[in-house]
């Protein structure tokens, strides 16, 4: 065969090998360090940043927001409203990870003395950290976070630009987020918050949000509790108090308590409106995991042996049947990180060397191909014999 | 290692000015099917496919077992008398008409030079692959098949610790003897296989920096870095049918020059050539009844994204991600915005946040004629400049893709071996 003449050819590879050798030579020797694509993914998305709480204040009786600054000062990472971030509590000397939706805006974020705030309900005695942060935190006090996590946000190439909220209790802070920065002229949507609570004093971020009405942002307060005087909506968010407020096509976003949850799905179903019009934001760690279909209830109050390989370290801990394997690592105190605790972003992601396990179906965000080796999400995942597993060092 | 694969229907639809057409794998049938849109094109079309398998036979032979170069000459003719020539420079000689040159071109994203720069014999290894023997994709996503590799390697006694940043190399009188990670653990070994590209670990990796030589420097400053990714990809609410989409893969562009592609890569879009996939068709079951996934890709250069700052990403990405789906909307003659289930934006910023690749880069070193695989494989021996030290992935010899990355980590983890033994070897005697 020939190309453009036997010698030429045939010298063909001494040739490259010479082209190659030669622009090496020709090159300069200083060190090129620049990773410029990679430093704006680390602007976004820095890992766990040590914060600093700088105020705490009510925001309804039962209610406190904490803003927190960078250690040092600065900026802190761009995010979309509606996104959580997830903290680290040292308590007792173990470390404990939870999620929050992000209150404030994204615009107060990327200031020079950037913040971002986080806005927690006191619990009924069954939230630990919710009531650390209300009664414990102080102002000074210095935690790891990392933030800009999570799908719960606008996002224009796939909702209406029209968006109802659909808020229960502490639910509201996502959306005070995005109302925020709409209002700074920011965010590009229109919002219309329909926000049930019982009373009209439990309303959380009430002058906050009230202070946002204008063009692009409305807040209508439904108050379920029986209520003298009160002149604005009752009940609960009913799929005909939700079609009142709708005009034209719109996208449903929900953020609250479990139990809502299940009402609303009931009545999102009544409007018969398309699938990729409503977003859930997720679930948390189930609060009652015996309520699930599948669960062996027979088991609920078993408590097995957990051995927990890292490395070539080995504990062994006690788990309890009716709690998630992130939290008897907490209980344990093995340091296990979680963002989300629902089981959908795979922060979590651990191997089951060997024993049975339950994962609840609401929080099942494993890929096809993890079933099949046994990868599961910690904290979506209930031990029902002893177990092995394998998770990071951290 | 048992993957479930499932065999992709076509080779490519095409979407070029002109041409609107699906080829399928298997030299003659592709040839054939040229033929049809080019009558009069099947004995050079064929003869081309079949230069290129021989090539690449002689490609895989070479890489396992290193000859002499006039033994080359006499066994692997084709291979030694087109190293020296760009693909253009061999498709010229075969005077095919433009047209049937651009059915042939489609696949040239996926090795990321164009025609003036890409040494044939690499244009060769991909059309002998893709068109010769299809394409094939795990039932369960490449996930699939990372995990099986990982698991396969943990029953052969590999410990495997996921989330450990290495900081460190480090290197003591030019050998490298462990690595130092980011909560302060060090590790000792006598060998150390990087995925990192060589531009991060002779920069910033080795400790101490002085054990870099000024060679090394002057290697990754003379390559070129190849290609990023830039991916929309979405759930529809439709049945790809619904929507007229009725193709595993699309190649879609307002020209088919790739050099002229080539140079458009380097800028923010619109981009003039997308690619695009609908698992659906390789995979019924990929999604949900009623729904399907369409992805539309482009693979730019790291050049144009290195200039965007972390204010400005978001509206930029978004702004390239509607231009894309505007486009094939336009194609389809559907708003596939009036569709979207779920969307992703897979941007180089996100290949950078998850796999810390330099620059987001995926594809390595540019395949040019400067740059060439046949030169790569000759200076080998000479580029080891830190004793211990390989490198696998894209930045390596074969280059960018599936296959050649395997190749890549098998050539590391040989010289590993090769060395071991030698070693054993010369304690003995």
């Amino acid at each position: 065969m020939k190309i453009k003449g036997f010698l030429k050819d045939v010298g063909g590879a001494s040739r490259v090998t010479k082209a190659r050798l030669s622009a090496f030579e020709t090159a300069s020797a200083v060190p090129v360090k620049e990773d410029p694509i990679g430093n704006v993914a680390r602007e976004w998305h820095p890992g766990a940043l040590e914060l600093e709480v700088k105020s705490i204040r009510p925001v309804s009786p039962t209610a406190k927001t904490v803003r927190f600054e960078k250690v040092g000062g600065g900026k802190l990472p761009p995010f979309y409203a509606g996104q959580f971030i997830s903290l680290a509590f040292p308590l007792d000397g173990h470390v404990l990870c939870r999620p929050y939706s992000i209150s404030s805006a994204p615009f107060e974020a990327r200031q020079e003395q950037g913040f971002v705030e986080i806005t927690v309900r006191r619990s009924k005695g069954d939230g630990l950290i919710s009531d650390y942060i209300n009664d414990g935190l102080k102002v000074g006090d210095r935690l790891l976070g990392n933030m800009g996590l999570g799908q719960f946000y606008y996002e224009p190439l796939r909702d209406a630009k029209r968006v109802v909220a659909l808020a229960g209790g502490v639910g509201i802070t996502p959306f005070a987020s995005m109302a925020k920065e709409i209002a700074h002229g920011t965010l590009d949507m229109d919002l219309t918050i329909l926000y049930g609570s019982v009373a009209s004093n439990d309303i959380i971020l009430k002058d906050e949000l009230a202070a946002l009405e204008g063009e692009h942002v409305h807040v209508v307060n439904v108050l379920s509790g029986d209520e003298p005087g009160w002149a604005g909506e009752r009940g609960f968010l009913t799929a005909e108090l939700i079609r009142k407020y709708t005009k034209g096509d719109t996208s449903y976003f929900i953020c609250g308590p479990q139990v809502m949850y299940k009402f609303l799905r009931g009545e999102i179903e009544k409007l018969q409106v398309p699938a990729r019009r409503v977003r859930f934001e997720v679930f948390g760690q189930a609060k009652d995991i015996t309520a699930f279909p599948g669960y062996p209830v027979e088991k609920k109050d078993e408590v097995y042996t957990l051995t927990v390989r890292r490395g070539i370290h080995e504990d062994k801990i006690p788990a309890r049947a009716n709690e998630s394997l992130v939290v008897a690592c907490e209980r344990g105190g093995i340091l296990l990180l979680t963002d989300c605790r629902s089981g959908e972003c795979g922060f979590c992601r651990t191997k089951v060397i060997s024993g049975d396990y339950y994962v609840c179906p609401e929080n099942d965000g494993r890929r096809a191909a993890d079933k099949d080796f046994h990868y599961v999400h910690a904290c979506a995942t209930y031990p029902l014999s002893d177990m092995t597993i394998k998770i990071p060092i951290e | 290692m048992n993957v479930d694969w499932l065999k992709v229907p076509e080779a490519y639809h095409a979407s070029l000015p002109g041409i609107e057409v699906t080829l399928h794998p298997g030299l003659e049938t592709f040839a054939k099917e040229v033929d049809k849109e080019v009558p009069g094109t099947y004995e050079k079309v064929l003869k081309l496919l079949n230069l290129c398998h021989t090539v690449f036979d002689s490609v895989n032979e070479l890489s396992v077992h290193p000859m002499s170069k006039p033994m080359m000459l006499l066994k692997h003719e084709a291979f030694v008398k087109t190293a020296g020539y760009s693909t253009k420079e061999v498709i010229d000689t075969f005077g095919l008409p433009q047209k049937a040159v651009d059915l042939l071109a489609p696949y040239w994203i996926y090795v990321g030079s164009g025609f003036k720069d890409l040494p044939f014999t690499i244009f060769s290894v991909l059309m002998a692959d893709y068109i010769g023997y299809g394409s094939y994709i795990p039932r369960k996503f490449s996930h699939e098949m990372s995990l099986k590799m990982a698991e396969r390697a943990e029953e052969m006694g590999v410990q495997i610790e996921y989330r450990q940043h290495v900081e460190k190399i480090l290197v003591k009188d030019g050998k490298v003897y462990g690595v130092r990670t980011a909560r302060g653990d060090e590790i000792y070994a006598d060998y150390v296989i990087s995925a990192a590209y060589p531009n991060k670990v002779y920069t910033s990796m080795i400790e101490p920096i002085s054990e870099v030589p000024e060679k090394a420097l002057k290697m990754v400053n003379g390559r070129r870095l190849s290609l990023t990714a830039f991916s929309v990809i979405m759930i529809l609410d439709k049945p790809a049918e619904e929507l007229n989409i009725h193709d595993y893969s699309i190649f879609r562009g307002d020209t088919m020059d790739t050099d002229e592609l080539y140079s458009d890569l380097a800028g923010l879009g619109p981009y003039r050539y997308l690619t695009c996939i609908c698992h659906n068709f390789g995979n019924p079951e990929a999604t949900p009844a009623g729904t399907c996934s369409f992805s539309i890709t482009t693979l730019p250069r790291v050049d144009g994204w290195k200039t965007v700052t972390a204010d400005e990403y978001d509206a930029v990405k978004h702004r390239v991600a509607k231009q894309m789906i505007d486009d094939m909307s336009k194609y389809y003659g559907v708003n596939l915005l009036d569709h979207v289930l779920e969307i992703v934006i897979e941007t180089p910023m996100t290949v950078a946040h998850y796999t810390g690749m330099w620059n987001g880069c995926i594809y390595g070193y540019a395949h040019t004629m400067e740059d060439h695989i046949v030169a790569r494989l000759q200076t080998a021996e000479e580029e080891k400049f830190i004793e211990g030290l390989e490198f696998a992935g894209a930045h390596q010899i074969s280059g960018d893709g599936m296959g050649p990355a395997v190749t890549n980590g098998r050539k590391a983890a040989k010289n590993v071996l090769d060395d071991i033994k030698k070693k054993k070897e010369a304690a003995k005697a």
